[in-house]
């Protein structure tokens, strides 16, 4: 399964050039919203005018993905699949919804509302955006949902029933999910991420976002590169050395504790948490990360240095050798997440 | 060729504790409707409740209840009476209201007084329906939540079909489990589409859907794997099409180009013709816009004689759950040999101009199909297949 193109919509911006610079430059934004600018400027469809931003930001990084893959989805508007993965869905009009039962009753909530409530309406936004008539869903899960979502987008391509899938990842911010998750970490939201930290307690900041990686089992030069290796769960090890790791250190998970494991490891590590800020999705992102890394044979510098453990830290951004990339996630319960890239070899 | 096979079937509803239960009311007609009481509400619309399910203290609890009771009960059925520990097994489950952080007294207490009930998160995040499952049933293998609203439980087996078929598990635990709750009736309410009477599918004076709750799973694996344990499968799973109308959120499109395609596909990939096809489970809601628009494919596609019915008249519109509940009574038509009525049905609809099965019927072929058309645009369909 390759990577052929790649969306994201983030606190930097939208597309995969500012997230280069954004990674070149290590850029830590001010703030771990997606502006509404930014939406605003994404030139939707009409039928999205009351859409929300959940669904907007989804549907913008997937029209990136297919854009940046150059599939023309009309030819064979069946053959592609999408799978989102999210972890709270569209909470923001979940609890708009849930606002207007209270202060207004039973009898006088907005259908409107409701419609956006469900999890699935960004993707349907996005079969219409894109007019596509494959098979879509959206799967749920706190922590390793995209890790899921790969798999299904796996096993689709492995029964042909599709020849591409849109795979992503979308999660947003609220006030309440705010407040849930400073009550969760038992204090205020700390700025000052510290991916390489371990700490029993981790710093965070929730963030927000989308990314959509278009996915294919036609090996091409084009590609970004292979993705060699998804697992979740217990028994998720590492079948093979990578060249370099990054970390899904992002505070989130409050105990971070296992991630000490790599100490072990001699490769390169690295974390870019500050530029996406702790969100569930941060396995996406970084998996796009990796993804340029490979693609553009270069190392980006971990954009926070404090390294307590003396970890071969990504020190400077550099042009180097890069085969391949692994991200490694844990849970609160030490279950492991793990996804390895590599770079396509030429068939034949 | 090593079909899917479905070694055990699970189901709870309003219709019935278990699959034998249900399949008595559906052989007795017996709707078992009333206004809500395992939820506060002011609405008063009838609503199709498991009453013998007693309400837990938490939401978010009674789903995993009720997907529990059905899981046993195909556990049971499939031999696995001791759980699943070390037979490289997954579960994928659909739930739409267990997904969704909508918990009325948590938000009133945040609104007035800024304050977050952390235990209810805790519940929140540590009850996802698929990993809860996989928990409790010692299932090691890959685990996902579908929440693609109304036909999550049938994508749900059509992800477990691909997982089995790509090696990724060799037994799968597939299905859907939804809850009642006053949410999801306030929303569909304010749609204009829920009956403040009894739900009757395709009928001419059908006035929209009744809402329900319950679970439907299907143990599933390789025919070779049942074999190898001893177990001659009755029923299979044949084909999973799954297309999206891309047309509008909440609406079918109005010539159900989605639904014709997923038929044409299932057809295409068990190899049968549409002749061969027994029955088909439809989604039957009982709105308007659905049961026009799923009866013009059904007649396209099979003809006029098309034999079809829905069991939402017994269960009510289960949401995540329907799609994994109407395959287990699909499964099960095929292994007892005999279709149930359509409940709710009297008189023709002029606009669809064919009527569903009105009384139990007696099933002569082998294949049968299930559909489930979602909020979003996506359209399932299953076909089955009764062993020789």
């Amino acid at each position: 399964m390759y990577i052929s193109g790649i969306g994201m919509v983030s606190a930097f911006g939208r597309g995969i050039d500012n997230c280069v610079k954004v990674l070149r430059e290590a850029i830590i934004p001010e703030t771990y919203h997606v502006s509404q600018d930014v939406i605003a400027a994404g030139k939707l469809p009409r039928r999205m005018r009351r859409a929300d931003k959940f669904s907007k930001m989804a549907t913008l990084a997937a029209m990136d993905a297919v854009e940046d893959s150059k599939l023309d989805v009309k030819k064979k508007p069946g053959s592609l699949g999408i799978v989102l993965s999210t972890a709270f869905g569209p909470h923001v009009t979940t609890f708009k919804f849930l606002d207007d039962l209270v202060t207004y009753g039973e009898e006088n909530v907005s259908p409107i509302t409701f419609s956006h409530s469900v999890h699935n309406a960004a993707v349907s936004y996005i079969t219409s955006a894109i007019e596509n008539h494959g098979p879509a869903l959206t799967i749920a899960g706190f922590v390793f949902a995209f890790h899921q979502a790969l798999h299904v987008a796996r096993s689709w391509l492995d029964e042909k029933r599709c020849e591409n899938v849109l795979v992503g990842c979308v999660d947003e911010r609220g006030e309440v999910s705010d407040a849930i998750i400073s009550g969760k970490m038992g204090r205020e939201k700390d700025f000052n991420i510290k991916p390489f930290d371990f700490s029993a307690n981790a710093s965070m900041y929730p963030s927000e976002g989308a990314v959509f990686f278009m996915v294919t089992d036609d090996a091409s030069e084009k590609n970004y590169c292979k993705v060699d290796g998804v697992l979740h769960g217990a028994f998720a090890e590492d079948k093979k050395e990578s060249d370099m790791y990054i970390l899904d250190t992002d505070g989130l998970s409050g105990d971070e504790t296992p991630y000490m494991d790599i100490k072990e490891k001699k490769a390169m590590i690295s974390g870019y948490s500050p530029l996406f800020g702790s969100t569930p999705g941060l396995s996406a992102f970084h998996c796009a990360v990796a993804a340029l890394t490979i693609k553009n044979q270069r190392v980006y510098v971990a954009p926070v240095q404090d390294n307590p453990h003396g970890l071969n830290l990504c020190s400077f951004g550099k042009n180097m050798d890069i085969d391949s990339v692994a991200c490694i996630k844990y849970n609160c319960l030490r279950e492991r997440g793990y996804i390895r890239l590599e770079r396509s070899k030429k068939e034949g | 060729m090593d079909r899917i096979a479905i070694t055990g079937i699970g189901a709870v509803s309003a219709a019935g504790g278990n699959l034998k239960e249900i399949l008595r009311s559906f052989e007795s007609g017996k709707r078992n409707a009333a206004s809500p009481s395992v939820f506060k509400t002011s609405l008063t619309y009838p609503v199709f409740e498991v009453l013998s399910m007693p309400c837990p203290e938490q939401k978010g609890d009674r789903t995993i209840s009720l997907a529990m009771v059905a899981i046993k009960e195909a556990l049971s059925q499939a031999g696995f009476i001791d759980g699943l520990k070390g037979r490289n097994a997954g579960v994928c489950l659909g739930t739409t209201v267990a997904s969704q952080l909508n918990d009325i007294d948590f938000y009133r207490v945040f609104k007035n007084k800024q304050t977050v009930q952390m235990e209810k998160i805790e519940r929140f995040v540590k009850g996802n329906l698929a990993e809860t499952v996989s928990r409790r049933v010692n299932a090691e293998g890959p685990s996902a939540t579908v929440v693609n609203a109304c036909s999550s439980g049938a994508d749900a087996i059509g992800i477990a079909i691909s997982w089995i078929k790509s090696g990724l598990c060799d037994i799968a635990v597939a299905g859907g489990a939804d809850e009642l709750e006053s949410v999801p009736l306030c929303g569909f309410r304010s749609l204009g589409i829920v009956s403040d009477i009894l739900c009757a599918p395709f009928d001419r004076n059908r006035k929209g859907l009744n809402l329900g709750e319950g679970a439907g799973v299907l143990i599933l694996e390789r025919e070779s794997n049942a074999r190898g344990r001893g177990i001659a499968p009755k029923v299979f799973v044949t084909g999973y099409g799954s297309v999206s109308d891309a047309y509008h959120l909440t609406a079918p499109h109005p010539e159900g180009i989605g639904l014709e395609l997923a038929l044409k596909t299932v057809l295409k990939q068990g190899k049968v013709t549409a002749k061969e096809v027994a029955f088909i489970n439809a989604h039957g809601t009982a709105t308007l816009d659905n049961d026009k628009v799923e009866t013009k494919v059904l007649k396209k596609v099979f003809g006029d004689n098309v034999k079809f019915f829905s069991t939402k008249g017994y269960t009510g519109h289960t949401l995540g759950a329907a799609g994994g509940l109407e395959a287990a009574f699909t499964a099960s038509a095929l292994d007892v040999g005999w279709m149930p009525s359509s409940a709710g049905f009297v008189e023709i609809d002029e606009e669809i101009g064919i009527a569903p099965i009105m009384v139990k019927t007696q099933i002569d072929k082998k294949f049968a199909i299930s559909t489930s058309l979602a909020f979003g645009g996506n359209n399932a369909a299953l076909l089955f297949e009764r062993a020789e």
